[in-house]
């Protein structure tokens, strides 16, 4: 019910709120605002209680819903529970719209003469996201097509089974869960952190259309600017977290892959940047507003077109993170085609009024150079969405070629990404890079409206320039020096966010003169440049610990023996990496999850410990610990590097538990009668049964009050060497039953049931059973990765300088009001 | 500006294809991309305590043809799930050299099987 109200209020919103618009002041226009307002509420409400309910049958556990079978199980932690809702597409089209509203009812208090139109806009947005979980058929004669996926579908009616004829169905089914690799606190604080930068880029976006549409092509800069850098900080920390979940918890081994998924919400951000820096332009001097309108409208523009490649499944076997297809790809396109036209169609027809200056911007403004600089990022956007979009060409242009037979389209179907995507996204977003680092570190010296290059200010650009210029090559050559690099791309990528982070630290000393409230572009300049020196770093110097030297060579004809990363490590056995000895202790089980203790020496040349710390990658086994499902890397933290480790591979009995129990099923155990003191033998160890045991302890075994439970201690000889193992297997009388409890010596093969104890005799039988001894190892793959501190570093001072702007625009547009 | 548009039209006019086997054996030297399916009735071989680096399995492409391939990395969690492998590398005596590979297991997400609560255990 919730479902069609908020769909249909939201719809009413966007109507009334239209009409609003249309309305001169006066009675008429305020009632249509109320009923906007009034309906837009009742919309938020519908939306909050769709997610109450739908949260209310998670915690409780009602499989007879699809979306709880999906993503919810018995042993789902409960603090897991918001990652199981946004897990499904309905739940994060559901977070999404939230996070909508919520900023809806903030405009709706603090937008004043904007709310018309902007909250129109925004209903229409959640009209079409109400769409995809309204989940209504509409029937034509025999054919019917649907609109969304409800979210609170029953199982019964998604699915056939046998199993539903049986009236208790509910009580015999249990849930899918959610996936192990998404059981982690990142999945509850990364998807929300996301959903609402990309709620965020709404807002500007119907800034720039009601600007538009109410012709105020000036005003609608002052009040969109605090939300435009809201929306750019908060979006970046959404990609930014997404980097370091990746990093952190995920064995990816890195921070960012360029994949589809992370490009693509990339790209807005960098068009939303471009826009930031158009819009201070248009601000303060009249220019570039047509740009400012634009880059707004295809930041919002740009994120349902990433919505669409994320969900559609058109990235099929590009990308790793893409949700399966749900039949909504229509009303997708129908969504971003919608507010493209929108967005675009207005501002064509309102472009001839749209205030320009005629005269071209000076070679030595300020306005003229940020201008360059937002092309720049388009440039960039271009490039990226470009690759990324090949999936989507050749769908298009194979489905053309289908229709036309054009001989040059032929090859449509089968047009792929490049091989290295990596290395070709890399080749050229560095020199943007540089570039930009130029531009921001220059730009900050120079004035707005400046027309010539004469005066103070020359004099004053070419000296802090020239300081902060010499400086940074002066540091860059010594870094380079130290660090070893030889390449020249390299060293001009150092010079050039030094250079920016020098120049800022200047601008901000001497120009601003420590005002820190005017601070937030030097903090986004030099965060821009520290994380461009993180990258480098983490980039280049990446190195290999897990390097497996022992193989190398086996195979002929691979050049790329660089690519054995991955390194075998036997129990107890200490195998050196880089500087460390690292040896593979232990291992112990909690519920679903194993976890080895992987401990790291390192000596100095005298041979004396100087160093030493334990690593615990886990790994975590599905439901039925059949299968592993999951490996959780486990990381070193230190100022100027981490020390990455994830186990990457396992024997075979522990990755399959089922295949060794049914390989132990078989076993034939041969008994032996003993007394105390007697010994047996196996084909190449010799057993004593030293003792009895009244007081057993067995790990499957818990005492209860009336049990009978006795050991028969046993110990192990080799038959060549000193060496002894223990056995202790337990024989338990609880109530009428009587059963064994084995034990075994895995690193022997040896295996030991308590069949029976005689009393009379004092005898007891003993079974064992002989297996291929079980090797213990693991695989590890082991990362160094220097400086990894400062991507963190300067990623985070880049979006908090955009915060710290966020409060000055503010105080500029209050002041204006 | 110029060579910004030099750039775009440079990129715009070259797409790598997905290749095939033979495509692959015709030119040895040449790194190429080939989406194919896991040929399940063949070995697939993984042993690290021979070489945790080494992993081979065959791999039929999408002209039918079959070959064996291999990985200097590790076995892939819940590689025979995969329902589409992606492979970039090179052919090298009939045997593909992979240094890249890309699994889809699109049931990853979607489980559809309706498992049954486990009848309540020992001693009932």
């Amino acid at each position: 019910m919730f479902l069609v109200l908020s769909f249909v209020t939201s719809l009413m919103a966007a109507v009334s709120y239209f009409f609003s618009v249309r309305e001169p002041l006066g009675k008429l226009k305020s009632s249509w605002i109320n009923l906007g307002r009034t309906a837009f509420i009742i919309h938020g409400i519908s939306v909050f209680s769709i997610i109450g309910i739908l949260l209310y049958v998670m915690i409780n556990e009602y499989y007879e819903y699809n979306y709880v079978w999906h993503h919810v199980s018995d042993d789902l932690d409960f603090k897991y529970i918001f990652s199981a809702l946004w897990e499904g597409q309905e739940g994060s089209f559901l977070l999404w719209m939230f996070w909508h509203v919520v900023l809806g009812f903030i405009l709706i208090k603090t937008a004043k003469e904007w709310e018309g139109p902007v909250l129109s806009i925004m209903a229409a947005v959640q009209f079409f996201i109400s769409s995809m979980i309204v989940g209504l058929y509409f029937y034509m004669g025999d054919s019917f097509f649907k609109v969304g996926v409800n979210p609170m579908l029953l199982l019964r009616d998604v699915q056939e089974a046998p199993i539903f004829q049986n009236p208790d169905y509910v009580r015999m089914i249990k849930g899918n869960g959610l996936n192990p690799l998404l059981q982690n606190y990142w999945m509850t604080i990364h998807p929300p952190t996301t959903f609402l930068g990309f709620a965020s880029t709404l807002v500007p976006f119907s800034f720039a259309v009601a600007g538009l549409w109410l012709g105020k092509h000036k005003e609608w800069i002052t009040a969109v600017l605090p939300w435009a850098l809201f929306s750019g900080f908060i979006l970046g920390l959404g990609i930014l977290m997404g980097g370091v979940w990746a990093y952190e918890a995920l064995s990816f081994g890195g921070y960012w892959a360029w994949d589809p998924v992370e490009n693509m919400s990339l790209v807005p951000w960098l068009i939303l940047v471009g826009g930031i820096h158009t819009a201070l332009v248009a601000k303060s001097t009249g220019y570039s507003i047509r740009s400012t309108y634009l880059f707004f409208i295809f930041t919002f523009v740009l994120i349902l077109y990433s919505t669409f490649l994320v969900r559609s499944g058109v990235l099929g076997e590009t990308s790793v993170h893409a949700f399966t297809e749900m039949g909504l790809e229509w009303q997708l396109v129908i969504f971003i085609l919608f507010f493209l036209t929108v967005g675009l169609g207005l501002y064509f027809r309102k472009a001839k009024e749209i205030p320009e200056i005629q005269r071209e911007e000076s070679l030595y403004s300020r306005e003229f150079w940020m201008f360059i600089g937002a092309l720049v990022l388009v440039f960039s956007s271009v490039l990226i969405s470009h690759t990324t979009s090949i999936p989507v060409y050749s769908k298009i242009f194979s489905f053309i070629y289908d229709l036309t037979n054009v001989s040059f389209l032929a090859t449509a179907e089968n047009w792929s990404p490049p091989e290295d995507v990596v290395g070709h996204h890399n080749k050229y977003q560095i020199w943007i890079a540089v570039f930009i680092a130029t531009l921001s570190a220059t730009v900050q010296f120079l004035h707005y409206k400046k027309q010539d290059w004469k005066g103070k200010t020359a004099r004053s650009f070419t000296r802090y320039i020239g300081v902060s210029l010499i400086g940074a090559i002066a540091v860059s050559a010594l870094i380079s020096w130290a660090a070893g690099f030889n390449a020249w791309q390299l060293v001009i990528f150092l010079v050039a966010a030094w250079f920016t982070i020098i120049a800022n630290v200047l601008y901000m000393v001497f120009v601003l003169r420590n005002n820190v409230k005017l601070a937030g572009s030097v903090l986004s300049h030099v965060g821009f440049g520290i994380l461009l020196i993180g990258i480098l770093f983490t980039g280049v110097k990446k190195q290999i610990l897990s390097r497996d030297f022992m193989s190398v060579g086996v195979i002929e004809g691979f050049q790329e023996e660089d690519e054995r990363s991955n390194i075998l490590l036997r129990k107890g056995l200490p195998t050196r990496m880089g500087d460390y000895m690292v040896t593979y202790m232990k291992d112990t089980v909690d519920r679903r999850q194993r976890t080895f203790e992987v401990n790291f020496k390192r000596f100095d040349e005298a041979g004396t410990l100087v160093e030493e710390f334990n690593l615990n990658p886990n790994v975590l086994y599905d439901k039925a610990k059949t299968k592993i499902e999951a490996s959780n890397p486990s990381t070193k933290h230190y100022l100027a590097k981490d020390i990455f480790t994830h186990v990457s591979a396992l024997p075979n009995h522990e990755v399959d538990p089922e295949a060794t129990k049914n390989a132990e099923d078989t076993l034939s155990y041969k008994p032996h009668i003993i007394a105390i003191g007697d010994t047996f033998y196996t084909s190449k160890h010799y057993v004593v049964f030293e003792n009895f045991n009244q007081n057993p302890k067995h790990p499957e075994y818990v005492a209860e009050k009336e049990d009978i439970a006795v050991g028969a201690k046993l110990v192990v000889h080799k038959l060549d060497t000193a060496a002894t193992w223990t056995a202790e297997p337990v024989y338990l009388i609880r109530g009428s039953m009587a059963l064994g409890l084995d034990d075994s010596v895995d690193e022997l093969g040896l295996k030991f049931k308590f069949m029976k104890i005689d009393p009379l005799d004092q005898t007891v039988t003993i079974e064992v059973a002989e297996t291929a001894p079980k090797e213990e190892y693991i695989v590890l793959q082991a990362l160094l990765f220097p400086w990894i501190n400062l991507v963190w570093l300067g990623s985070l001072m880049m979006l908090f300088g955009m915060f710290v702007s966020m409060f000055k625009r503010l105080k500029e547009k209050r002041m204006l009001a | 500006m110029s060579v910004a548009i030099g750039v775009l039209i440079s990129m715009a006019s070259k797409f790598s294809t997905y290749s095939s086997f033979a495509d692959a054996a015709a030119k040895p030297d040449k790194s190429v991309q080939i989406v194919g399916q896991l040929a399940k009735e063949k070995p697939i071989e993984y042993n690290p305590e021979v070489d945790p680096n080494r992993f081979s399995f065959y791999m039929t492409d999408n002209n039918g043809d079959e070959a064996k391939v291999i990985y200097l990395d590790v076995k892939p969690q819940d590689f025979e799930r995969s329902e589409e492998i992606v492979l970039t590398g090179k052919m090298v005596n009939d045997e593909f050299h992979a240094s890249d590979m890309l699994l889809k297991c699109p049931s990853k997400y979607t489980e559809e099987e309706i498992q049954l609560k486990e009848q309540s255990s020992l001693g009932q």
